[in-house]
């Protein structure tokens, strides 16, 4: 199995001197640095936009990105903060793009006939309760949910990130809880 | 002074209630209603609970592989300057961003089976410049689909089986795709112009460099595109696609035209920069085709 | 209804705002064929407006509700509305999942309160808004957008169809591919492009506009602010500037193979001459703003605006 082999392949801990390798268009470095971060780049991006595949492809987007942009990382932060922060980017970016062009149905409709579910990853054993709930709630209160409570952002970051107020933040993410909630009740 | 709040005093301040951002005064009023009210008090420990479970929820596994994906998108033409310098990253051709492989976009490529990008690149190696010699430029040789059968490549040209992309045998890439009389055509993404004359300097990226640099990420990006554009036609409206295709023809004989006008006066940055902006909307074009909404 | 139950209804609505009733909840859900409805929205709110074929028509009024009428042939409409963000979109599903195929033309009518933020969809229908005095991005795939009366940030877009737009006090940015687009009474920073079609600029009082084309012409007429800078590009179309009387700017015109003509005399600096044959640059005026022409094949026509000049043409 493909995720077997990912859990085999050792990852360093330290990630500076491979951030200024691949920085240099180091490719190995670059890959190591992806094996490191892949996971919990593909957990933002597949819980953000609500769906396996598209956290897929938005993950390959993101490492692209990252690739390009890397020369201009100056270790102000960690290498995970702003990796992370560049993951967010690219996924409120590509929701940008999707929403004007396609012909929207429901707005909380994350199901598509055309982009079947790939199957999930018989290892991990998530709490499909509320997961699942989380990838039914509206875009909006989606985003803004994962954000702030499954990724800990603060408001004033969600804010600036989304180019909303924090306080539309506040009201976004409450909305997401209490439609949760309901959904989970059921 | 704390008055008994109301249920619906409670909805209304819950957000803060939560955050922990109520002023005590407030906060313990909120309390003293909480604790005593069923209603208010399930509604506030079932979302804390949610939230608790949130911030506990597992990393997730992607269930493929995702690392070739990347590294072929990322994939640089190699070209040595000379010793001690690292290869130039390319750079990203103005306004086309890789993030333009948007959701609709890449989903429908994944549903194109078996389908396998590789990018093999020419070095331009210094000696064979400087000895005036005509050698390929940095040449990507273009996605090779896996089952060609599918029809997906119509007006392509393919370097044929065995066909080495060793950059010291020579051989011209495949080059100069004759596009296709009817649909959309595939613009010729590899550049094998034998630059006469001129010994490039490879003190800075000259023109022919930055062209060919060019050239080699235009041509990957059109290329994914027109891939998806063809393989979504049945699903679009037809007269939509007549209009696009039209524009289509309309800039690639704007295309062709700088691109003659260049390889006349290689030198000149003004028409570098005219051919750069048709091929943005080259890429534009089809980056909306690719995402229209299907009409049918 | 009394101004003093709208401000206790009003406080209530903000008192509440999520609290989900089972009439919220109802809302949610409804699918139908036809809607008419009237729901209040906070000032600046956003209407977002999606459908396939057909047509959305939405009309500022002074009211401060969302006033919705809209019906469909096949197919069901979505409706959504809280107090920041009103939803209408269609769908397929009528309890069977299958593509859009079976939708039929929906009408969209809809009055907004002046201020609203507009994000309008069609695929095959034109969408229309007038007097809304808002931001407004909308598109349509092979229908014509018509704005008229907004405000800020107004995005619009044309695959095949046109755009037409007029009276904005913001910054604008309209493409088509082979529509035209004509852009009229803008106060602000205008981008336009276009393929094909033809781009008319006319009475722009601006310090910035960037507008290009492949093949299709472009017709600018408006002001030259000493601040300013215009740029305009063409592949193989005509570029054709007016320009007021007393216009002050230094001018870049370049061309690969097309004519230039100009009211104004053109000369060569020395030194100037570089490898493109076809460059010049020339100043009127108080030569401050800064203007730059640019074509590969296409004419180049400058006129001065206080002349009767034979080439002019609007």
């Amino acid at each position: 199995m493909a995720a077997a082999l990912l859990q085999a392949i050792p990852v360093t801990v330290n990630d500076s001197s491979d951030v200024a390798l691949a920085a240099g268009g180091d490719r190995l470095a670059f890959e190591r640095l992806y094996r490191t971060h892949v996971n919990r780049v593909f957990s933002l991006c597949t819980r953000m936009s609500g769906s396996r595949t598209v956290g897929e492809e938005l993950t390959q987007d993101v490492f692209v990105r990252t690739w390009e942009k890397l020369p201009q990382f100056r270790g102000e932060s960690a290498f995970s903060t702003w990796l992370h922060r560049l993951a967010v980017n690219v996924v409120l970016n590509a929701k940008k793009i999707e929403g004007r062009n396609a012909a929207r149905t429901d707005e909380g409709d994350v199901e598509d006939e055309r982009r079947p579910e790939t199957v999930r990853a018989p290892m991990h054993i998530e709490r499909m309760d509320l997961a699942e709930a989380i990838s039914k709630l509206p875009p909006g209160a989606r985003k803004i949910f994962v954000l702030h409570d499954v990724e800990g952002y603060r408001h004033e970051e969600i804010a600036e990130m989304c180019g909303i107020t924090s306080g539309g933040s506040k009201a976004q993410l409450h909305r997401a809880r209490l439609l949760l909630r309901g959904a989970l009740e059921r | 002074m704390t008055e008994n709040m109301s249920c619906d005093a409670i909805d209304a301040v819950l957000p803060d209630y939560l955050e922990g951002t109520m002023e005590p005064v407030l906060r313990q009023s909120a309390e003293a209603h909480i604790s005593s009210c069923l209603r208010c008090s399930a509604l506030v420990r079932d979302l804390g609970k949610i939230t608790a479970e949130a911030r506990m929820l597992p990393e997730l596994v992607p269930s493929r592989d995702l690392w070739k994906g990347i590294d072929a998108r990322i994939a640089a033409p190699v070209i040595p300057l000379g010793a001690g310098q690292a290869a130039p990253r390319t750079a990203p051709p103005r306004r086309v961003r890789p993030a333009w492989m948007g959701i609709a976009a890449a989903a429908l490529m994944m549903s194109t089976a078996g389908v396998t990008y590789f990018l093999t690149v020419r070095t331009l190696t210094p000696a064979g410049i400087a000895s005036g010699i005509a050698q390929p430029a940095p040449a990507v040789v273009l996605p090779v689909a896996e089952s060609t059968t599918a029809g997906a490549v119509e007006g392509f040209t393919e370097p044929r089986a065995g066909e080495s992309s060793d950059p010291r045998s020579g051989r011209p890439a495949a080059s100069d795709v004759r596009p296709s009389a009817a649909g959309i055509e595939t613009s010729p993404a590899v550049r094998t112009a034998a630059r006469g004359g001129g010994v490039a300097s490879f003190a800075s990226e000259t023109p022919q460099v930055r062209d060919a640099q060019t050239d080699v990420v235009y041509g990957r990006e059109i290329e994914m595109l027109q891939r998806i554009v063809r393989s979504r036609k049945a699903q679009l409206d037809s007269s939509t696609v007549t209009i696009i295709e039209r524009n289509l023809r309309v800039i690639d004989a704007a295309i062709e035209q700088s691109r003659a006008a260049l390889a006349r006066d290689p030198a000149s940055g003004s028409l570098s920069d005219q051919l750069t902006r048709v091929l943005d909307k080259k890429v534009e074009l089809l980056r909306t085709a690719a995402l229209l909404p299907a009409s049918t | 209804m009394k101004l003093i139950h709208v401000v206790a209804a009003a406080a209530l609505v903000t008192a509440l705002p999520f609290a989900l009733t089972a009439q919220d909840r109802d809302r949610l859900q409804r699918d139908r064929h036809q809607i008419d409805t009237t729901v209040s929205i906070e000032r600046q709110g956003s209407v977002d407006l999606s459908l396939v074929s057909g047509r959305i028509r939405v009309t500022g009024w002074d009211r401060k509700d969302v006033k919705v009428t809209a019906s469909i042939d096949e197919g069901s409409l979505k409706f959504n509305a809280n107090p920041s963000r009103v939803t209408l979109s269609v769908d397929h599903r009528d309890g069977s999942r299958r593509r859009h195929g079976s939708l039929g033309d929906a009408r969209f009518d809809v009055f907004v309160p002046r201020g609203t933020r507009l994000i309008l969809e069609a695929v095959s229908g034109d969408i229309i808004a007038s007097g809304v005095q808002g931001e407004i991005e909308a598109g349509s795939v092979s229908g014509d957008v018509s704005v008229t009366g907004a405000v800020r940030d107004v995005s619009l877009e044309s695959v095949s169809g046109s755009v037409h737009v007029s009276q904005v006090t913001g910054n604008l940015s309209a493409e088509s591919v082979s529509g035209d687009v004509r852009a009229e009474g803008i106060n602000g920073n205008v981008e336009a492009s276009t393929v094909s079609g033809t781009v008319r600029l006319l009475g722009i009082q601006t310090r910035y506009v960037r507008t290009e084309s492949v093949s299709g012409d472009i017709i600018y007429t408006g002001n030259i602010d000493p601040a300013g800078k215009y740029d305009f590009e063409s592949h193989s179309g005509t570029l054709r500037l007016n320009l007021p009387r007393g216009a002050g700017a230094q001018f870049e015109v370049e061309t690969f193979s097309g004519d230039v003509d100009s009211d104004f005399a053109i000369t060569m600096q020395p030194g100037e001459r570089k490898r493109n044959k076809g460059r010049f640059e020339f100043t009127i005026g108080d030569g401050r703003a800064r203007v730059s022409a640019q074509t590969f094949s296409g004419r180049i026509i400058i006129n001065d605006t206080s002349t009767d000049s034979p080439t002019r043409r609007d």
